[in-house]
Order: structure tokens, then C-alpha cells, then sequence
């Protein structure tokens, strides 16, 4: 039996020695995605910022000098007119505009409310959320430190702040992307080898006919299907070893928890999303029919899986299915693994529905498999 | 050929039935494979050739029927008969993205051969069909009659008893083909058994039993000799300048069942008992001069055209 299995694996990749494209696309789909997410910054630091200083005091550039400090805003020069804020940021040269009327300084040290106004460019929404916050922030602390000056306390006298809120970013704490994409984008990767090439492969042999000279020989059922996946799920270890080598030597992304248990958990997704494929080759009828189909599947698994887009946000239906899909489970898997170091205590309720998506898909796959052998 | 195991048959085939759907594809078929022969299985194109050598081999599930190998049963048993018997189907179901050499050892390793075993193996088949300075090229790059002689060696790999041949030669020159059918001659001699399907009736004389199938139904089965004596027919060819004034002649005599033009002459069908002199004498009367070659058996061609012909008539 396995010298039979042993033959048909040898012959795989042979098939896959000779077809460079498919080579070539394995190993460089994965690298060239996590250049790109691994690089992508949703990070909203230095923010073109412009400046309207019609107060041209100390008290105006002690603001601008407080709101640089947060890092926020890069100040890129000054202008002379609301015209000019408008041309600029209509061009997208600048973001954020900071302007002071001429009374501004008078007003503070008058002991009266000084205004200033913050103008964002709110087309990108996540963008404009953080710069209105931040300055709000500055705002809010310049505000109370000149109250103190007022009510005439000294230095050594100035109460204390009656609140002192600390916020602390757990298993991320410097917010990086990488860190939160990588554990994503291996389950995506991973699914999309198994998927498309389970599927692929299978239609590629019955469009070409060399399954039925495979069927004529002593090999049994299991030994060909064995053959067939023993492959895929080589491939699929290699992908997921080489991101995650690549996330820690280029991107400096750890695997905080145990990687035994990353790779056994990896194994139960990998089996699930095979299921997929070979359910696709039962049902496709040419190689263009099985990519069609498993780029379907795709979409869903990108958006609803909780990798990029959080999922509590989205209407129930929506939620509904991302239970339902395996990358799901295998995100959270990945993440809690990775990111939060923790174990099977965490992440067994995540193996269970994937086992269960399992049980379901390899049902109906080895039911779609006999109806085609009958 | 001979020899003491003459009696026993290597494959039996009893009332083999296959349904799809509503379409039956083969109906209560029955024959019998004998030890050592080259056995021609015809038909039109759809007749359920294909898919009668698909069940026998075990590719495709019958809707009834029962059909043993060897002594074994071919679709409870199949495991215990497949070691010894192969098939090479009309697509060359070979690895196009294999070369010559992988491909043989593949296969080889599927029939269970390995290390020296497999290397002796696939020397002797590279040595018996010629194809040892192919080894190293990859089969997608390889000629039809080069794909045909590999497929036969890989399909042959195990030495099989009995081998199923689906329509090797369709598609190759003549020499080519006649290359193909000295290969399985000595296969033969090399005490295989071939079933195997053509649409060359040349082919088809060459075997030594045959099985015409029509619309999945047996139409005729026996000896080339032995088909063509039980049409009860005899065919006179004559040459003649006047052809066209002869073939209409002729159609109008009682005794000819029909008259075909065959180049600068006419061919003659007879029934067995009518006396061609007297059907030759009729026609000299007619004032028109020709040379006729001696009476003969009908030729498979003749079989195969009446065969459709009846068959149309009753549908």
C-alpha cells in the first residue's frame, strides 16, 4: 500500500517540477502578500498638516508646538489665507489645517475663551477619526493647564489631575499591522492552496482521462485519494512555515505560544478546507469551472472571516456566516496562539467547530465522489 | 496458438447490462475471451464499445450482468484480478507532463514493481516496442504511433493474462499500425490474451475471433471466416470499360442483391446458392464485355454495412 502511495506523491511532484507557473505562484503568492500587508500601515502618524496664524503670538506656537509633539501632525509650513487652506487641502497636499484669529493670544490673556479651529479632511474616515481625537486631546490639556495658571496656583501647589487614565494595547502594544494581518493571511494563503489545488488537480486528471488508467490498476480508492492529498497538505506546511518564518525574521511578528499546537490545529483546517476542494472536483467539470468556484468561495472567507474587517461591527446575517466558514475559527486559532501565547484551554472551541465543519464537508464530498464513480 | 488450455476461456461476459438514466448503452451482452487470441471487438461509433471494455476493466459500475477473468468475478472480485490485467484506453491516458521513462516506472510501481524488478521491466518493454531513446523525452512532445507504443508498454508493465486494447491504432499511418499489430503478436505469443476495439476492418480480419455490437446489442460473433461464410453471400468483382452501364445492368438482375462501384469495375453481391456464371452470362448478353475475377467470401466491410443497413431498417 504506501510503496502505491509513495509512487503517486513521487508523481505529483514530478507534475509540479515541470509546471513552473504553478511553482512559481506557491512560493511567490505568499511572499509577495506579506510584503504587501506586512508593509501596509493603517498607522494615521504625520499628517500633513498646514497653519493659519493670524494671532502670531507666543500662545499660538506654544499650541502648534504641542500638537507636533504627539507625532500626529507634521507641521508643513504656514499660509496666509482661508483661501490657501482650501486650496491645499482641496489638492490633498495637506490634511489638517490649524488656524488662529488675530484675537487669540488677547483672549488668553485677557482670562476670556480663545478660539481655534481644526479643519480635517474627513474623505478618509479613519484618518480624520484619529486627528480629531488627538487634537481634542491637546486641546483638552492645554485647556486645563492654563486654568491652573488662572486660579493662581504655583508649580508646587498645582492640584492633582483627578483622573489618571493609562491605556494599555495588550499583545500588541506598539499597534502594528504585521502583527495582526500575518496570523490572517496564513489562514488565507493556506486555504487558498488547498482549495484550488485539491480542486485543480482532481479536474485537470478526469478532463485528461488519467484517472480512469489509474483506476484499472490494483491501486485502491484511499491509496489514490491519499496520493492526491499527501501533496496538498505538504504544500500547505511549507507555505504556512515559510510566512510565518518570513513574519518573524522580516517583520518581527513572534509566535508567542506553542507551535506544535499551531501546526496540529493548522492540520484540522487544512483537512477541512480539502474537504472544500474535493467537494469542488465533484461537481466542477473543467479546470476553468474549479477556479471559478473556489475563487467564490474567496470572498467570504476575505471579509467575513474577522481578518481584515471585525466582525461584531456587521449585521447578524453576516455574523451568522462567519461562524460558519472554517478560516474564521482558524483566525482566531491563529491569533490566539501567536498573539496571545495561549493554549488548548483558548482555542478548543475553535477545533471543535472546525472538526464539526469537517464531519459536514467530507460527507458530502465522499457522497459527491461516489455519485461520480457510479 | 493451440496447445491443451484451448477449452478454458480467460474472460466470460454473460447478459452484461449498463443503464444511464434512460439510455441503455450496452444490453445483455455475451461473449467469451479465449485463451492466447487476439479477440476484435466492433461496432459503429456509440455502439457501447467503450463502455463494455470500462466495466470489464473496472472503470465504470454494470448495471447487471455478470462477467469473470481468470476465475475470478470481475466486479465482486476486482482487487484479486487486477494485478493481471491491463488496459490502454483510446486517449493514451498516459502523463503528458512525465517523460517516457517516469511514466513507465509509475505505472510499474502502481502494479506493485520496484528496484530491480521495475529497471528489468522497463528495459524489456523499452527494447520490445522500440521506444529506449525516447525514454528521456517528455511524453507531451511525442508523436501519436510514439504515444501508442508507450501506452502499450506501460499498460503491459505487469505482464498481464489479459489485456484490453481501446482503439490503439485510431489515428496512426499504415505502417505504423501494422508496427502496433506485430507488437501484439508477440504479446500473444507471449501467452496473453487481447480484447481489443477498432474501426479498421483490415484490423478486424487480422483477429482471430470478433464481436460486432450495434446500439450495445451483439449483432454478430465468431471467426473473420466463419462471419463472412454465414452471410450466405458470394461477391464477384468484373472490370469493364462501360462500368456505369454495367453497375445499372446488373442492379436490375433478380439474383444481385447489390452493385457498387469499385473503381473502373463493378462488385457483385450474390446470394451462397445463386449460380454467378449464369448472373455473368445474362449480363455478356447484354452485349457488354468484361473481365471477371473469381468468386469470393463477402469481405467484413460487406458484413459491417449490412449489419447497419438491417439495423436501420428495423428502427
Amino acid at each position: 500500500m504506501w510503496n502505491r502511495i509513495r509512487a503517486l506523491v513521487w508523481k505529483e511532484f514530478l507534475q509540479l517540477r515541470r509546471d513552473k507557473l504553478t511553482l512559481v505562484m506557491i512560493l511567490f503568492i505568499p511572499l509577495f502578500q506579506i510584503t504587501i500587508y506586512g508593509f501596509l500601515n493603517n498607522d494615521v502618524k504625520h499628517l500633513h498638516t498646514i497653519v493659519l496664524d493670524e494671532s502670531r503670538s507666543q500662545e499660538s506656537r506654544d499650541f502648534v508646538q504641542a500638537m507636533s509633539a504627539t507625532q500626529y501632525f507634521d507641521v508643513q509650513g504656514e499660509v496666509s489665507s482661508e483661501a490657501q487652506i482650501r486650496d491645499l487641502i482641496d489638492k490633498g497636499k495637506a490634511e489638517v489645517a490649524i488656524w488662529f484669529p488675530p484675537d487669540y493670544a488677547r483672549e488668553l490673556r485677557g482670562g476670556g475663551t480663545a478660539q481655534a479651529l481644526v479643519i480635517v479632511d474627513a474623505s478618509n474616515a479613519t484618518v480624520a477619526g484619529t486627528a480629531m481625537s488627538v487634537a481634542f486631546g491637546v486641546g483638552q490639556t492645554r485647556s486645563t493647564q492654563i486654568m491652573f495658571d488662572r486660579m493662581g496656583y504655583g508649580q508646587a501647589t498645582k492640584p492633582k489631575t483627578p483622573i489618571d487614565l493609562r491605556i494599555r494595547p495588550w499583545y500588541n502594544p506598539n499597534l502594528r499591522t504585521p502583527n495582526f494581518i500575518i496570523p490572517g493571511l496564513v489562514a488565507i494563503i493556506v486555504s487558498m492552496t488547498c482549495v484550488m489545488f485539491a480542486a485543480a488537480s482532481i479536474v485537470k486528471e478526469k478532463e485528461r482521462g488519467t484517472l480512469d488508467q489509474v483506476m484499472v490498476t490494483p491501486v485502491r480508492p484511499l491509496e489514490l485519494f491519499l496520493g492526491k492529498v499527501i501533496p496538498i497538505i505538504g504544500m500547505a506546511y511549507a507555505q504556512m512555515t515559510v510566512l510565518l518564518v518570513l513574519a518573524r525574521v522580516a517583520f518581527n511578528v513572534p509566535i508567542a505560544g506553542s507551535i506544535l499546537l499551531l501546526y496540529a490545529s493548522a492540520f484540522l483546517f487544512i483537512v477541512a478546507m480539502l474537504g472544500v476542494g474535493v467537494r469542488i472536483s465533484t461537481v466542477a467539470q473543467s479546470q476553468a469551472q474549479a477556479s471559478q468556484m473556489s475563487f467564490m468561495m474567496f470572498l467570504p472567507m476575505v471579509f467575513l472571516s474577522d481578518y481584515i474587517f471585525p466582525i461584531h461591527g456587521m449585521p447578524w446575517p453576516f455574523q451568522v456566516i462567519s461562524e460558519l466558514i472554517p478560516v474564521t475559527h482558524f483566525i482566531r486559532i491563529m491569533r490566539a496562539i501567536v498573539m496571545r501565547g495561549v493554549g488548548l484551554e483558548v482555542i478548543w472551541i475553535h477545533a471543535a467547530k472546525l472538526l464539526l465543519f469537517i464531519a459536514f464537508i467530507w460527507t458530502i464530498a465522499v457522497k459527491g465522489m461516489k455519485r461520480a464513480a457510479a | 496458438m493451440g496447445g491443451p488450455v484451448m477449452a478454458e476461456s480467460i474472460l466470460e461476459v454473460e447478459n452484461l447490462t449498463k443503464r444511464f438514466g434512460d439510455f441503455t448503452a450496452v444490453k445483455d451482452l455475451s461473449f467469451e475471451v479465449r485463451p492466447e487470441e487476439i479477440f476484435g471487438f466492433l461496432g459503429p461509433n456509440g455502439a457501447g464499445k467503450s463502455t463494455t471494455i470500462k466495466m470489464l476493466c473496472g472503470v465504470l459500475m454494470p448495471t447487471s450482468g455478470k462477467a469473470q477473468a481468470l476465475g475470478h468475478d470481475l466486479f465482486t472480485d476486482a482487487e484479486k484480478v487486477r494485478q493481471r490485467i491491463g488496459y490502454m484506453s483510446q486517449k493514451f491516458s498516459l502523463l503528458d507532463d512525465l517523460t517516457v521513462g517516469e511514466n513507465l516506472a509509475y505505472f510499474g510501481q502502481l502494479y506493485g514493481l520496484e528496484g530491480e524488478k521495475l529497471k528489468d521491466a522497463i528495459a524489456q518493454r523499452e527494447r520490445e516496442l522500440q521506444i529506449k531513446p525516447l525514454e528521456q523525452l517528455l511524453v507531451a512532445k511525442l508523436s501519436t504511433g510514439e504515444k501508442q507504443r508507450v501506452s502499450l508498454a506501460a499498460s503491459t508493465m505487469h505482464r498481464p493474462r489479459m489485456l484490453f486494447l481501446d482503439e490503439p491504432t485510431s489515428g496512426v499511418d499504415p505502417l505504423r499500425r501494422r508496427l502496433f499489430w506485430e507488437a501484439m503478436d508477440d504479446l500473444v505469443l507471449d501467452g496473453m490474451s487481447i480484447l481489443v476495439t477498432t474501426h479498421n476492418l483490415g484490423e478486424a480480419d487480422q483477429c482471430d475471433r470478433l464481436a460486432f455490437i450495434m446500439a450495445g446489442q451483439l449483432m454478430a460473433y465468431g471467426r473473420p471466416r466463419a462471419l463472412k461464410e454465414d452471410m450466405g453471400r458470394r461477391v464477384v468483382e468484373v472490370r469493364s470499360e462501360r462500368f456505369r452501364e454495367l453497375q445499372r445492368e446488373a442492379a436490375l438482375h433478380p439474383d444481385v442483391i447489390s452493385a457498387e462501384l469499385m473503381g473502373r469495375g463493378v462488385r457483385l453481391s450474390l446470394p451462397a446458392q445463386a449460380n454467378p456464371e449464369a448472373v455473368l452470362a445474362h449480363l455478356r448478353g447484354q452485349g457488354l464485355a468484361f473481365e471477371p475475377k473469381s468468386p469470393e467470401l463477402p469481405s467484413l466491410e460487406d458484413l459491417f454495412i449490412k449489419l447497419v443497413q438491417d439495423s436501420r431498417k428495423e428502427a
